[in-house]
């Protein structure tokens, strides 16, 4: 039983190919790492991932089904831009998360709020992009996901804080659940990462367990990771 | 449903009570108008007017750019984000604007009454005798079917209007994604279904008998009321159905088709 599934996946933009026949298949219990330069279809496959956009061929398939509302119930996906209203105040958001998802979890919110130096009352206009970026943090990591997907959740944040956010992350690694993170911070994200997923235009040209890939490359991902983006 | 309509009214907290006092500052400037009375019963019909378009136009304008805002920006991953699905997002969208559109009415009607009362009070009985006289010469029943027969097709007709804009803003969206001129596609096609809704309604009144009532009607005023209701019925049911396809339609794109 694998939580995401992608099947030749691809989706286009104007005739231009964000993600190009990508073929992989998360299972549950690993944290996986989605690199790749700017441009490379990280997010767009995360998207597609999520349901906010539509394959242009291929297929994707969440917890063992095409991507719907049910599914949506079951996924956490914390986008790279800034998404939140700017009239709502932090408390607002987690409420908001809280009326529509089952599995998110207030208790935890406040707690993860509180160790990111976030007010409860303070306006989302009011938050830095670093704040905001702590934010959407703490609402994806409050939800009790089968499928976490983290898209650059080191962005605009300081160093003391990606300790914390790091922390957050393994806190919510289980069995049952699968993470995704997209990250141009190879080096700091390495430690916690199960599996590395390399995509290049696109493509999937390098996927396996880190150890693994670290051992047959003699490398560590950050070197293999100039030496394939180099090329 | 609830708490998609609960977030619909928390994003305008502050929208909505701004609308209200802007209507009602428009109503005050009318009410001065009548006041005064003379020259200045020009100010109170452009204002009354102002109020009577602006208070119905303002309901569709809000949530037509809210849904754009929906696909354009990227507040709009919080919605689709949810575990709800595009029909139920648009379903949403579509009763908290019908309930904007009932509110206006209320809110055009209240000020109206309160227009009267005040042209009563300072121009000499003015709005009591234009309703005797109007009275007289139809009967009170059919004076008092006529305004509500007015007000229900018109609140209907809006929110039949605000689905074919909500559907028409949805199509260009998930037709051409990026394309900067997005919002003449979608007022072309706003126009087209709009005249569209207009003419079915033609069709079908002409259908069931118009042309014929109205003869009837010349010869015998007593058919007046049934005919009346009669056509409510026709064409609150056509606006009805509009308003449920052209929902049902949108929200099929907007989880199908829209990539945001």
């Amino acid at each position: 039983m694998y939580n995401l599934v992608a099947t030749r996946l691809t989706k286009r933009y104007a005739h231009i190919p964000a993600v190009d026949d990508a073929t992989l298949a998360l299972r549950p219990g690993k944290i996986y790492g989605l690199l790749g330069p700017n441009g490379s279809g990280k997010s767009t496959l995360m998207k597609l991932a999520a349901g906010l956009v539509h394959p242009s061929a291929g297929e994707v398939r969440v917890l063992g089904g095409p991507v719907c509302p049910a599914v949506r119930a079951q996924v956490a996906y914390m986008p790279t831009e800034p998404y939140f209203p700017g009239f709502m105040s932090v408390k607002q958001v987690g409420a908001f998360h809280a009326d529509f998802f089952a599995d998110f979890s207030t208790d935890a919110f406040k707690r993860l709020a509180e160790r990111m130096e976030l007010s409860m009352d303070m306006k989302v206009s009011q938050l830095s992009s670093g704040m905001e970026a702590k934010l959407k943090l703490a609402v994806a990591a409050s939800r009790d996901a089968k499928l976490l997907m983290l898209d650059e959740p080191l962005n605009g944040v300081d160093l003391l804080a990606r300790d914390v956010i790091l922390s957050a992350i393994i806190e919510r690694a289980d069995e049952n659940n699968t993470i995704l993170i997209s990250s141009h911070l190879i080096d700091v994200m390495e430690r916690v990462l199960d599996e590395v997923i390399f995509l290049k235009r696109g493509r999937v040209v390098l996927q396996g367990e880190a150890e693994a890939v670290r051992a047959r490359h003699g490398k560590s991902i950050v070197d293999l990771y100039r030496e394939v983006y180099a090329s | 449903m609830m708490k998609l309509l609960k977030y619909e009214l928390q994003r305008r907290r502050t929208l909505l009570p701004g609308a209200a006092i802007g209507m009602l500052f428009i109503e005050g400037a009318a009410l001065y108008g009548i006041y005064r009375g003379g020259n200045w019963n020009t100010l109170a019909i452009a204002m009354t007017m102002l109020l009577a378009v602006g208070g119905l136009l303002l309901p569709m304008l809000d949530a037509v750019t809210k849904l754009y805002a929906d696909y354009k920006q990227k507040q709009g991953y919080l919605l689709f984000l949810t575990p709800q699905g595009g029909y139920r997002i648009l379903l949403a969208k579509t009763v908290f604007g019908a309930l904007e559109i009932a509110a206006s009415m209320l809110l055009i009607c209240g000020c109206l009454a309160l227009s009267a009362a005040l042209l009563d009070r300072f121009q000499y009985g003015a709005a009591t005798a234009l309703l005797s006289s109007v009275g007289a010469q139809m009967g009170d029943a059919l004076t008092t079917g006529m305004l509500f027969t007015f007000v229900g097709l018109a609140a209907l007709q809006m929110i039949a209007q605000m689905c074919v804009a909500l559907l028409a803003v949805t199509v260009s969206r998930a037709m051409v994604q990026s394309n900067r001129y997005n919002w003449l596609i979608s007022l072309a096609m706003y126009f087209a279904l709009a005249v569209g809704i207009n003419m079915v309604n033609g069709v079908l009144l002409v259908a069931f008998g118009f042309v014929g009532d109205v003869m009837r009607l010349i010869r015998d005023e007593s058919h007046a009321l049934r005919m009346l209701g009669k056509y409510f019925a026709i064409s609150a049911g056509t606006y009805a159905v509009w308003a449920a396809a052209c929902t049902a339609v949108s929200g099929r794109l907007a989880g199908r088709s829209i990539d945001l």
